[in-house]
């Protein structure tokens, strides 16, 4: 569904991304995490076709990304920045739908579906200030799940909330990607996150940005909050993550070659 | 408890007027009528017609008419210059390239000194009038509106790029609305221009309204009648930029909130 080759880019003489390759199959959630400041937005934005990299290839469907393609969807980080603070949830939602050529009852009966899926059914009509952080991610989310892409981007979604919002919002991606079988490459720089979400862990090195290590995460399609981190497994994988980001070789025990 | 606050701050207005007319009452100055006979002049003026009018006069009628008509027709023209060439400017740098020199001298010049210019080349004086406000009053609505284009998020305009928004959805949903509280400041600075361009005008331009029967009043040495207008006018000023406030916040009112929560 993914391919990314040998991903090079540089800003002036600055190499930020120094030959990264990433595959994601059809369905599977990645999740990339890596120090910060190692280049994993400028890998997001590549992917995106928000920036064109100075070298390597991106495939989304078999298809090379030269301008931003028309099946993929993002959520920032910065929900704030990304809504549009001048419309209602349901019509930031319904907003991109135009594109697919949806009549207007449409548009606005599949944003109503988005919105119900992530929970804010009743929160329609409001403007995205009348809303927590955590509420506004959602209609983010929404927004990205009305679109139906076959390639979800996320770049570091639960960064700028709380700790409870945020185990909130890791289980409704879950549960939505699973769901409608979405390619989902996550981006984050916490460690616990990208294992407790991911069905594979990339982790980038410091800047320029090579795969340290791609590491499948075995616990299963269901996930709890409380009981899935108390896994062995769980613990294992989240010190092998650890040890890598911070500059550390992978062990044997757990990498496995693919 | 609102309207307590608010009588608590208008307090001054009538201690002023008091003072002013104690004031004017001891110096006995023609210059200088007292408060009182301004108002009764006024009354007199403007406020003595059938009650069918309203109570206006055909002096009223005369005065108001053609001011109030060239104000609005001045302003609207500038603000719809304005906010479409500010939008054509602020969305094409190579534009903004060529016409920022041009922009910025254009604004350096004082309107005033081109009515006898205008005079000439458009001779009649409502269109001279008309041509001397929308040349003063542009710029601010322009510049606001360059600098509200320009300056839009760079993540709305990647997220309407993501989602593939056409150039007409991206205009009017993203980049106006974003643009929309930089461009209403313009109008509301425009406005208050424009009330000082159109007695400008008038006075140098003029064959009737407010800005005439100043100066008529001036020259006749009815100091009354001089007065009578000035206060008209501050009224006018005064009623025009809160009628624009209330609008302003129907419209921005995303903006406001947005603001107070973030």
């Amino acid at each position: 569904m993914l391919e990314i080759t040998d991903l090079v880019h540089s800003y002036g003489t600055h190499r930020v991304l120094d030959g990264v390759s990433i595959r994601a199959a059809e369905g599977e959630l990645v999740c990339v995490v890596g120090p910060s400041g190692c280049g994993k937005s400028t890998l997001l934005r590549s992917v995106a076709g928000l920036i064109r990299p100075t070298g390597g290839r991106v495939l989304i469907g078999g298809r090379p990304v030269d301008r931003i393609p028309d099946n993929l969807a993002v959520v920032f980080q910065d929900y704030s920045r990304s809504l549009y603070p001048w419309m209602t949830a349901a019509n930031n939602v319904a907003l991109p739908l135009r594109r697919r050529g949806q009549d207007r009852r449409r548009r606005r009966e599949a944003a109503m579906a988005a919105l119900d899926q992530v929970g804010l059914a009743d929160a329609a009509e409001k403007y995205p200030w009348e809303m927590s952080g955590g509420m506004q991610q959602r209609v983010s989310i929404a927004r990205a799940l009305a679109y139906r892409p076959s390639l979800l981007l996320m770049d570091e979604p639960f960064g700028s909330v709380d700790a409870q919002t945020r185990e909130d919002l890791e289980d409704l991606v879950l549960r939505v990607c699973a769901h409608h079988g979405m390619t989902t490459l996550l981006i984050t720089h916490d460690i616990d996150e990208s294992v407790y979400v991911g069905d594979r862990v990339i982790v980038l090195t410091r800047s320029p940005a090579r795969v340290a290590a791609d590491l499948p995460v075995d616990l299963g399609e269901s996930r709890d909050q409380i009981a899935t981190r108390q896994l062995d497994a769980f613990v294992r994988l989240r010190a092998e993550v650890g040890r890598l980001v911070r500059g550390g070789s992978p062990t044997s025990t757990v990498l496995e070659k693919h | 408890m609102n309207v307590i606050r608010a009588v608590g701050r208008l307090w001054l207005v009538p201690v002023t007027l008091v003072a002013w007319e104690i004031a004017t009452r001891a110096a006995e100055q023609p210059f200088f009528p007292p408060p009182s006979a301004t108002l009764a002049r006024m009354g007199e003026m403007w406020l003595s017609g059938p009650p069918a009018h309203l109570l206006l006069t055909e002096q009223a009628m005369d005065d108001f008419g053609p001011s109030l008509a060239r104000l609005f027709a001045g302003w609207t023209l500038a603000a719809v210059l304005g906010v479409v060439a500010g939008i054509a400017i602020g969305c094409s740098p190579r534009l903004s390239g060529y016409l920022d020199p041009l922009i910025h001298l254009g604004r350096a010049v004082p309107p005033p000194l081109l009515v006898p210019f205008f005079l000439a080349l458009l001779k009649l004086s409502t269109p001279a009038q008309l041509t001397t406000i929308v040349f003063g009053i542009i710029w601010p609505i322009l510049l606001n509106t360059i600098d509200g284009t320009r300056t839009v998020d760079r993540q709305h305009l990647e997220t309407a790029r993501i989602f593939g928004f056409s150039t007409a959805q991206r205009l009017t949903r993203v980049i106006v609305p974003a643009a929309m509280p930089k461009i209403f400041a313009g109008l509301r600075l425009a406005l208050s221009l424009a009330l000082i361009l159109l007695i400008i005008a008038e006075i140098l331009a003029g064959s009737g309204g407010l800005g005439y029967r100043l100066l008529s009043a001036q020259r006749s040495y009815l100091y009354p009648d001089m007065w009578g207008c000035l206060v008209v006018l501050g009224l006018l000023g005064y009623l025009l930029n809160s009628a624009f406030l209330l609008l302003e916040r129907r419209v921005l009112a995303w903006h406001r909130n947005a603001r107070q929560t973030t």
